[in-house]
């Protein structure tokens, strides 16, 4: 006997998304972001989808939604948050907040640059892990960032760079933060997560492999540096383990995979080599990083290694041994959890410098015209100058000495007017931001030392690295207690030690293998587990320290 | 052969801050340069002093049992006031505008005046007048009381962190001593006395209220953070080394083991001596941590403390090895 079924088909509609033209078909009850998100449209939710950010924000071209979720109309639309909004007929929606994520400054320098000769730490000679077959074989070395992704194409006959790419992760859709994306990956997304960076370091591929006229099928090798939430997630391996306490990845070191099983281009057996991890928290990104300094050949001294981003990684040591720890600085330096924040991108105030005598505010913005909001540097800068001036006090609320024209009390509290025509301004809250963030940063690095039994005047080295440290001002972060106060001899800033480390091991098998042996000499630091961290957290959350000499010695 | 003690000499001291000016009496406090009590080894020119809290209104929420000893005078400061200087012995008052409070009456920081001047004019004794609690009110209220009564070198309770900028200023320009208020943590502690004397207090005027809790309720968290103080004075720390208050008796009478009735739990004993041993207990603890300042709310606690207080000076000034 055959049981009859009542089945309810649900109703399926189409949504477009201006101006990009994408479209999609989905099931009546999906949200728009979700739309949005398998429509491959860049909808930015750096929350994850929890109507937190509001970064979603759509405007209905055409079509009806639900009443209650309409945030605002103008002029007779509707504005919606994507994540908030569930579909109930065909849609024609506009991404109000950057729809399109914005290229990245391009940074043409390195074409035409020889890795092995500029950022060899010690002698290394060309020496690919895959076999050579003609004089146009390509290697590519990628870093994969939370926030941005990186990539090199390199020409494996002589080791020249000859094309490079950057991109934002396209994974921010579902959270800015390592953490949203690991539950989204728990909720099932995995192959989502996967499919999205993949995707994305393909279309980059294309885009080299086109500016450089040459064809994606010489590539015979990979790279790839990451943290190791990013690696699991390029695999498609589940790093649900990560984010758990005790930290239990699926694995530190991963064999390498076969280019065709991720969809990027190579001719038969192009192996996809990843940088092993020390930690949990302290991924393949930061070992390839130290390594790329030449931690394991230093003669003599102690080098402090710090990657400025919204995960903070942090090694102290030499060659005989260091020490790790990974930091949740927040996202404070990219720009974000910043009121008027953005990242280091065109109309970005970048630097500031107060002029005591007039009490007047100078700003430097990128590409120039408008500011259109701060980034990292332009709040480091900002605080550093402020706080100089005494503008603001040592906790980074203002103080009387703010000249009238540059105060603005508003519901969000007082702040520092950086803009006339647009509502561009510094609150307070955004100021305890940034000191938390650099409260983060510096007591890991205290911590780190502290568990050495050395000082501050004991490194003889201190290097910066992060897309985010290009445009630090070194002065400025030693100014208000993000980095030691060292003579400026001292300090080397590497422009990615993570890219440049994955393109030294995709032309160097010596420089892998010392890579993996010296990974043994590293010990994690869970800076959870010590109990003084705290201590030094809240020390360092004043300006400069609550221990100025702390900061020198 | 007898065994001779080394004393132990540190590098730093206790500031010594004086409170109450004007028609005061005044009291010096700190000044000591050893850990506390060690009397065997250091010098102490002031003891720890004692206060009585007395309140502006009839306060809702004291126990029966600490309200007996101020029968009638509960809402009457300056009378209530009288009787802790004259009848109870203490060395200094703790006027609470708890009335000011929006929650409790929202009294204006003119009849807060009005109140603070029915004390002054009552007794000799220094004044501590503690606002009701952090924010836009504390200000209005503490501010209007230390500019009215300029030059009484008042104690102003309290500064905090996120908000030291109006007290700060009252207190440089009418002459009066401001309590720095912290959550139980060594860093912050300092932050605000660096705060303070980056608008120029002079930390000569500056107590520090570390936060506690009764006995049972966190007292080991106070405990060891005001000795970490302590240590971190001794050892040179200039922003460190103002004296300590802590206000025992707002904490002590509301726990559990106080609150509860004899009737309730026969084992506990009677509720009476219950509340005050534990309020003794606490204080003690606290002075022996480092305390210069105590509030206390019971008379009975009062001179208890003040006993043993004597006693220990009285021998430690016979048993000096120096």
């Amino acid at each position: 006997m055959i049981s009859k079924h009542t089945v309810l088909t649900a109703q399926k509609h189409r949504i477009i998304f201006s101006p990009s033209g994408r479209s999609i078909v989905v099931t009546e009850g999906t949200s728009i972001l979700e739309a949005a998100r398998l429509a491959s449209e860049p909808l930015p939710a750096e929350c994850g989808g929890r109507g937190a950010c509001g970064k979603c924000l759509a405007l209905v071209l055409e079509g009806d939604v639900p009443e209650y979720r309409v945030i605002h109309r103008k002029e007779g639309l509707s504005e919606i948050l994507a994540c908030q909004t569930t579909v109930r007929g065909p849609l024609t929606v506009h991404a109000l907040v950057e729809s399109e994520l914005p290229k990245l400054i391009s940074c043409d320098q390195s074409i035409g640059m020889a890795p092995l000769e500029a950022w060899a730490p010690w002698p290394l000679k060309l020496d690919p892990p895959a076999h050579i077959n003609s004089s146009e074989d390509l290697g590519v070395a990628v870093d994969i960032g939370t926030t941005t992704v990186r990539l090199l194409l390199i020409r494996l006959v002589d080791g020249v760079i000859v094309g490079e790419a950057s991109a934002y992760n396209p994974q921010i859709s579902w959270g800015a933060d390592v953490i949203s994306r690991i539950i989204a990956a728990e909720k099932g997304r995995l192959d989502d997560l996967a499919e999205l960076i993949r995707r994305a370091i393909s279309a980059m591929i294309l885009e080299t492999t086109t500016q450089a006229t040459d064809d994606a099928d010489l590539i015979r090798a990979y790279v790839v540096a990451g943290n190791l939430t990013m690696i699991h997630l390029l695999l498609g391996i589940d790093p649900s383990g990560i984010r758990r306490v005790p930290s239990e990845p699926a694995a530190l070191a991963f064999e390498p995979v076969d280019a065709s099983s991720l969809g990027w281009p190579g001719r038969g057996g192009v192996m996809v080599h990843t940088i092993p991890a020390i930690g949990g928290w302290v991924g393949g990104d930061i070992v390839s990083g130290i390594l790329r300094i030449g931690l394991p050949r230093q003669s003599d001294g102690i080098s402090l290694y710090v990657d400025l981003g919204t995960n903070g990684e942090i090694a102290v040591g030499g060659a005989d041994f260091a020490m790790a720890c990974a930091c949740s600085a927040g996202p404070a330096f990219e720009g974000s959890g910043i009121r008027c924040g953005m990242r280091a991108d065109q109309g970005a105030i970048d630097g500031a410098v107060i002029d005591m005598e007039k009490g007047t505010l100078e700003l430097s913005i990128i590409s120039g015209g408008a500011a259109r909001g701060i980034c990292g540097s332009g709040l480091i800068s900002l605080a550093d100058a402020l706080f100089r001036a005494g503008w603001i006090d040592r906790i980074g609320h203002f103080t009387d000495k703010l000249p009238d024209p540059y105060r603005l009390d508003d519901k969000h509290g007082r702040a520092l007017r950086l803009s006339q025509k647009k509502k561009i301004a510094l609150w307070e809250r955004d100021l305890a931001g940034l000191i938390r963030a650099k409260a983060a940063i510096f007591s890991g690095i205290r911590t780190l030392l502290d568990s050495l039994g050395i000082g501050a005047g004991d490194i003889s080295r201190l290097v910066v690295s992060g897309n985010f440290g290009r445009f630090l001002n070194l002065p400025a972060a030693a100014g208000i207690g993000l980095l030691p106060d060292l003579p400026p001899e001292k300090y080397v800033y590497v422009d990615n030690g993570s890219l440049e480390g994955a393109a030294l091991a995709l032309l160097s098998k010596d420089f892998m293998l010392e890579l993996e042996s010296y990974l043994r000499k590293i010990t994690y630091m869970n800076l959870s587990e010590v109990p003084s961290y705290m201590d030094e957290f809240v020390s360092a959350s004043f300006l400069p320290h609550t221990y100025p000499e702390k900061l020198k010695g | 052969m007898s065994l001779k003690l080394q004393p132990k000499k540190w590098p730093g001291k206790i500031r010594e801050v004086t409170l109450g000016a004007g028609n005061r009496q005044p009291r010096t406090v700190g000044g000591g340069n050893g850990l506390p009590l060690h009397t065997f080894e250091a010098d102490f020119p002031h003891r720890p002093v004692l206060a009585l809290e007395v309140t502006d209104i009839n306060p809702p929420r004291w126990l029966d049992i600490v309200r007996e000893p101020w029968e009638g005078l509960l809402g009457k400061p300056a009378d209530a006031a009288r009787k802790a200087a004259e009848q109870y012995g203490a060395d200094l008052i703790m006027l609470n505008l708890m009335g000011t409070h929006p929650d409790r009456g929202g009294r204006s920081p003119d009849q807060a005046a009005i109140d603070v001047e029915a004390v002054l004019d009552a007794v000799r004794v220094p004044l501590i007048v503690k606002g009701p609690g952090a924010g836009a009110k504390q200000n209005d209220v503490l501010a209007r009381v230390a500019e009215k009564y300029h030059g009484e070198g008042l104690v102003l309770h309290s500064a905090c962190q996120e908000d030291y900028k109006t007290l700060a200023a009252v207190t440089v320009a009418y002459g009066h001593v401001l309590v720095s208020e912290s959550p139980i943590d060594l860093n912050i502690a300092k932050q605000v006395d660096i705060l303070l004397s980056d608008v120029n207090i002079n930390l000569d005027r500056v107590l520090i209220d570390p936060l506690t809790g009764g006995l049972g309720y966190g007292l080991e968290y106070t405990y060891s953070v005001m000795e970490r103080i302590r240590l971190a004075a001794l050892g040179g720390d200039q922003m460190l080394n103002s004296p300590m208050i802590c206000l025992v008796g707002e904490e002590v009478w509301k726990v559990k083991e106080v609150k509860v009735s004899e009737r309730q739990e026969p084992r506990w004993g009677d509720q009476e001596t219950r509340g005050i041993n534990w309020e003794v207990a606490t204080a003690w603890s606290l002075i022996e941590a480092g305390a210069e300042v105590v509030v206390l709310r019971h008379p009975d606690s009062l001179a208890r403390v003040r006993k043993i207080l004597d006693a220990w000076f009285a021998e430690g000034a016979s048993n000096n090895t120096r």
